[in-house]
């Protein structure tokens, strides 16, 4: 096993402990990855908060539970919108999708990333990274 | 205070490539008061959140008025075991080149492993084999980008009980090797102090202080003994004491680098982020006082 081997597996483990309940790697501190654990989960909540506030408003006091049950099954992919929408298609598929406003919220959110998707591979294609023109004079 | 004679001979002169100044972190979410802050001098931008064909106006317009703006990237995982993602390159690449920025910034971290992301900004083993990785990567990003790298020391929570280097002697060799400029945050030398009883001048002192680019302040809370760098919090005088101890010990060496406020959430009024820039400034012009 190369070094830059031995360091992605040590570093696996870490991720793994923090974000998929796995064990804490041998001698870093329990407590401590508990808390870094926590801390992320309240991060990765926060950002699917602020892209789907109407999923949040929706679930109410029950978003960090059934953000907390999503989360644990599956790791974060992609950016907080990506995330948004494949926890909207896990509540759709769980019991917090039973609750009426929860599923009109949760698919919402999933036909407006599907929109935004398509959308974002049919415009602005093909135009290069130039020199940013602004209107706004230099020396203001 | 200590006459310039004592201290080792460096040349007294201008830092590398980097800001000077006050800045602050631009944010979607507050770009419509970084323009009103009096005396800003630069900014940062989160390269993730900024795609160099869709700029903002608002952002536009600040790189129109002459404003430096310095992309920052937050997933490159430069401490990381897998090889660079070419496209986290092309975009610091294409936005330095867009807003012809004197430099791109990112971590000394790793943020997934083993095909999982953890959505964080993670600590690197301190060890010689966990170095000679990153120094790889880090030649792996300087070749690929068209403007110098500078890397961020992070805030941890966990340490890795093969740590064989502190900080600051891991970061001192990085730039021996690789001559990485650095992006120094003083808000995560408190962190270290808080959370692993790391000293922040001894980490200050053990750095090559002429390859500071620019330097990193943020607010963050103390919960159950252990420092969170929220970014959410007001900064604290505990963090200007150690931008004030940096700030003594690379006035006499050089001019000093620029200081950029981070805010990333809970957002506060403009006046509260004019005083917290003023606050910062204020430690910058006390350095005056030490040299003269």
């Amino acid at each position: 096993m190369s070094a830059r081997d031995e360091l992605g597996a040590r570093q696996a483990s870490l991720v793994a402990a923090l974000v998929a309940g796995a064990a804490v790697p041998a001698g870093v501190d329990a407590e401590r990855v508990r808390i870094q654990a926590a801390a992320l989960l309240r991060k990765r909540g926060r950002g699917v908060a602020r892209t789907g506030p109407e999923l949040a408003a929706a679930l109410g006091k029950s978003f960090g539970a059934a953000f907390a049950d999503y989360a644990r099954r599956l790791p974060r992919e992609g950016r907080s919108a990506d995330d948004a929408a494949a926890f909207a298609r896990y509540l759709l598929s769980s019991q917090y999708g039973r609750n009426r406003e929860v599923r009109q919220a949760a698919r919402h959110i999933v036909l407006a990333r599907l929109l935004s998707r398509v959308s974002r591979a049919t415009t602005f294609r093909g135009r290069g990274t130039q020199q940013l023109q602004s209107s706004v004079p230099m020396g203001h | 205070m200590t006459s310039p004679a004592s201290r080792p001979s460096r040349a007294t002169g201008p830092g590398p490539a980097g800001a000077s100044g006050v800045g602050i972190g631009w944010r979607l979410e507050i770009d419509l008061t970084v323009p009103r802050l009096p005396g800003l001098d630069f900014v940062e931008i989160v390269a993730e959140n900024v795609h160099p064909d869709h700029v903002p106006a608002t952002l536009m317009a600040l790189h129109g008025s002459g404003t430096p703006v310095i992309p920052h990237g937050v997933s490159l995982s430069l401490g990381g075991a897998d090889p660079l993602d070419p496209a986290k390159l092309a975009r610091l690449s294409a936005l330095a080149s867009a807003f012809g920025s004197p430099l791109v910034s990112e971590h000394v971290a790793f943020c997934r492993a083993g095909g999982i992301e953890a959505g964080h900004l993670l600590p690197v083993p301190r060890t010689r084999a966990a170095l000679d990785v990153l120094v790889e990567n880090v030649r792996a990003a300087q070749d690929a980008l068209p403007v110098p790298l500078a890397v961020e020391n992070i805030a941890a929570l966990v340490a890795w009980p093969e740590d064989e280097l502190t900080e600051g002697e891991f970061l001192s060799e990085l730039v021996d090797r690789t001559g990485v400029l650095l992006l120094l945050d003083v808000a995560n030398l408190h962190t270290a102090r808080v959370n692993f009883g790391a000293d922040p001048v001894a980490a200050i002192e053990a750095l090559p202080l002429e390859q500071v680019a620019y330097v990193h302040v943020a607010g963050g809370v103390l919960r159950d003994g252990v420092w969170h760098d929220t970014h959410a919090h007001p900064v604290s005088a505990e963090i200007l004491d150690v931008l004030a101890a940096l700030v003594s010990r690379v006035g006499p060496v050089r001019t000093l680098p620029g200081v950029l406020l981070e805010r990333d959430d809970a957002y506060p009024s403009d006046a509260e982020f004019a005083g917290e820039l003023a606050a910062i400034r204020a430690v910058l012009n006390g350095a005056g006082h030490v040299r003269a």
